[in-house]
Parts: structure tokens; sequence; C-alpha cells
């Protein structure tokens, strides 16, 4: 293909994202510098406001006064986000493994019962655990009937439920990029070492997992990025009681009607994720970058 | 003689696996029969009954959100499948003599950017450039999330395929 076809080729995918995201960063990123207007929306004079208010709150007499509220927003935001990784983790290998090891038929069945769930909405799926889980709900209502308890359980607007909301909506992302990169493995390695007297846990160690590596980091991106910033799990499973950024960042364009803090807070959160994706390619070693 | 080594089965496995996908379906399938529920209380059962979706089909509101829906889907598949073809065609077959790095990192950016950060920032920009249009601010902010989506995969097909085919004469002078 020539220099001119690529190009030609490649324009408008780059132009599409360009002008309609990457852009939309840099106005947004502008607008986080900018005087908050009552009505939604900016005023012109520039201002650190938006910045400030992350850190500080204005007392009565105009001083500043640190406050850490948001910093911890973001802090229980982020151990969310680490938990919902590190299980999806645990949960996706095997299962990506367990496929791996099927017949082709078979492979390919599993995994269209592993992507069916990306063709439902979000939405749907989380409020599908609102009648699971809720006073009345049927875990409730089960324990009831079998006469273990006559209190309904608190499983529903708290941190585990929102957690189950996170692993139950992301788990695919981990399963399907750790599949990818293992459905190339050479079988004849994992001959090898158990010909080298290697149990299943060391040729797992020293064979598979090593292989499963760049699509086990693949995946926790993939899952760490969309449930950092996720609010739907957090509004409807956590009942919008402790915060997280993804649903703070909502309120500044709704209720709260604070556009450069809400930008401002976007910036900060898809900073933090570039950086996570930044120290990726550091760590990652270079045969890894392109297999 | 011990029984040969057979590492594609793993013991435990199976029952893991089939957990997961009990995790993942069982949640959809209680959706779905208490659809069928006669009650006015979701969760508590009272016998057959379609007259939730007769609701659903005499409301006109959710009638025509749902068109408004189907409509923003169909425009953002068929627009951002074919901008991904192209796209995936250019990266895997195209000859880009730098920025590859820089021009797959802006594509996967949809893919990492969280949702709530991509509405907003389009949010923001619709509302610097005085574009209201509603469905097509919105076809436009899908038909971008949807690229690498249909991308990747287009990509991943295109590597698995070789180039055997492309190298014959006929298809080559159709590509350029």
């Amino acid at each position: 293909m020539r220099r001119g076809s690529t190009i030609l080729l490649i324009s408008p995918a780059v132009l599409v994202i360009g002008i309609f995201m990457l852009i939309p960063m840099l106005i947004a990123l502008a607008y986080s510098f900018m005087t908050a207007s009552p009505y939604g929306g900016v005023l012109p004079p520039p201002t650190l406001d938006a910045y400030i208010q992350f850190l500080y709150q204005r007392d009565f007499d105009d001083s500043l006064v640190f406050a850490p509220d948001y910093i911890f927003i973001i802090l229980r935001s982020l151990y969310l986000a680490v938990a919902t990784t590190a299980i999806c983790l645990a949960l996706g290998l095997p299962v990506a493994w367990y496929i791996v090891c099927q017949s082709e038929a078979r492979r390919r069945l599993l995994l269209f019962f592993i992507t069916l769930p990306f063709w439902i909405n979000t939405l749907i799926r989380t409020y599908c655990w609102i009648l699971i889980l809720r006073d009345e709900g049927l875990v409730n209502n089960g324990l009831r009937w079998l006469g273990i308890t006559d209190q309904p359980l608190p499983l529903l607007y708290n941190d585990g439920a929102i957690l189950l909301g996170l692993v139950y909506t992301f788990l695919p992302f981990m399963v399907l990029p750790i599949y990818s990169t293992l459905e190339r493995l050479d079988s004849r390695l994992i001959e090898a070492a158990h010909d080298l007297y290697a149990g299943r846990i060391a040729a797992f160690r020293l064979v598979v997992w090593p292989l499963a590596r760049p699509g086990a980091l693949a995946g926790a991106a993939l899952v760490f990025a969309p449930a950092l910033g996720s609010f739907l799990a957090p509004d409807l499973l956590g009942g919008g009681k402790k915060l997280l950024i993804g649903s703070l960042i909502q309120m500044q364009f709704t209720s709260s009607r604070n556009w450069p803090f809400g930008a401002a807070l976007s910036i900060a959160i898809t900073a933090v994720i570039l950086l996570v994706m930044m120290l990726r390619t550091w760590t990652a070693p270079a045969r890894e970058a392109r297999p | 003689m011990s029984r040969p080594f057979d590492w594609r089965h793993t013991p435990g496995l199976p029952p893991f696996t089939a957990a997961i996908l009990t995790f993942l379906y069982a949640p959809l399938l209680i959706l779905v029969v208490y659809a069928f529920n006669g009650s006015r209380m979701v969760t508590i059962w009272q016998g057959f009954s379609l007259q939730w979706f007769v609701a659903v089909a005499d409301n006109g509101d959710i009638r025509a959100a749902a068109i408004n829906s189907l409509i923003i889907a169909v425009a953002a598949t068929i627009a951002s499948t074919l901008i991904a073809i192209a796209g995936a065609l250019a990266l895997e077959r195209g000859t880009l003599r730098f920025g590859h790095g820089a021009v797959a990192g802006l594509i996967a950016m949809p893919l990492v950017v969280p949702e709530i950060v991509v509405a907003i920032t389009t949010l923001v920009f619709f509302s610097a450039l005085g574009m209201h249009h509603g469905l097509i601010n919105l076809i436009i902010a899908h038909t971008v999330f949807c690229i690498p989506f249909a991308l990747l995969p287009i990509q991943a097909r295109l590597r698995d395929m070789g180039t055997i085919l492309e190298r014959h004469h006929g298809f080559r002078h159709f590509v350029g």
C-alpha cells in the first residue's frame, strides 16, 4: 500500500477522534482554568479556583482552610478501581486459561458467552443486582423464607455492593485480552516444562503466566480505567451516599453547576489513567510491546 | 506407569468457570423472569403476566425513546465501522513512516478514557461551539466511542488473514 493511500485511509479515524475527543479534552482543560457561571457554563476571567477548591475550602472570612474531602473521594475511587482490577484478574485468568484448554468449537461457544454481556446495557446489568440485593430482594426474601434471618441483611448501598457491580460489569474486559494472548501459546512449551519435572504450579508460574502477562496488563488497563470513572454502579448499588469521582464529576455538570471544577476533576482522573498507562509501558519489557 | 500428564485439564477449573458464567448470567435471567411477573412489586411473584410488555408498548414516550436509540445505534454503527475498516487497513497493511504509535494511541483513547470524562468533555465541546442538534450530536459522540471497538477486532482479523489473497493481481488493483 502506498503512503498516500495509508494516510487517506487512516485520516477519518484520526480526524474524528482528534476533533471530537482530543480537542474537547483540551477545551475542558481550558475550562478548568475559568470562572464558574452560576447557570452552568463558564465566564471569561481565568482563575485557579477549580484547583484550589480541590484542596481547600473558602472560609467565611475568605481565608483558605485545607479540606481533604475531595482527596478522600479520589482515594476511595482509586481503592475501588484497584480492588475491582485485582478481583477481575483473579477471576478472569483461570477462566481465560480454561477456555484456551478447550476444543475449537467449545472455545468459540465459551467466548460467545463471555462477550454476550457486552451487548447488554450496563444500566440494565447493574439494575439486575438491585433486584437481587435489596431488602425485599431475592437473597433477603430467600433467607427469610428459609428462616435463617428475620431482619433483611443490608446487602445494598455499601462498598461491597459497588465492588460487586464493578466486577460484574468489567470482568469480560479482563478475560478477553488474556485469552487472546494465551490462544497463541505453543503447547510444546508446557510439555517441555513437564518433561523437565515442572508440576502444574511451576509450569503455570514459569511458562503460562509470563506469556499471559501482556494480556493481563491490557486487561488490567481496560478494567481499571472505566472502573475509576464509573458512576452507574456507585449511584445505583452504592446509593450515592459516599461519593466517587465519577458521580462527583457528573454532579458538577448537573446539580452543582460548577463546570470548571468538573472539568478539573475530569482532567485529574484522565491524568491518573495516563500515568498508570505510562508506568505500564515503562515497566513492561520491550519484547512485550508488540507481540 | 503414571497417567500421562494432561495440561489441558486443571482440577477445579470446570466448576470455577461454571460458577463465573452463572455469576454473569443469573442476574440477567432473574431480570427476564421478573419481567413476566404479574405483581406491581418487582420481587414478589404473583403469577405469569404480559401486562408490563403491554404497558411498554402502550407508552408513547418509551416508543419514541426506543426509536431514537435505534437511529443513533444504526447511524453510529455504520459510520464507526466504515471509519474503522479504513483505519484497520491502514494500520495493518499501510506504511506509516512515523507516528504509528501516536496514531494507535489516539485511536485507543476512547477505550481508556472513562465514559463520564468523554461525556463531559463532549458536552463542553458542543456547548462551546453552540452545537445543539440533539440526535446529530449523539450520533457523533457514539461514533467516536465505537471506532476502537470496531477497529481492534478488524485489525486482528486482517493480521490473521495474511496477505496471500491481497497479493493477487486483481485484488491489488482493487485496493491500490
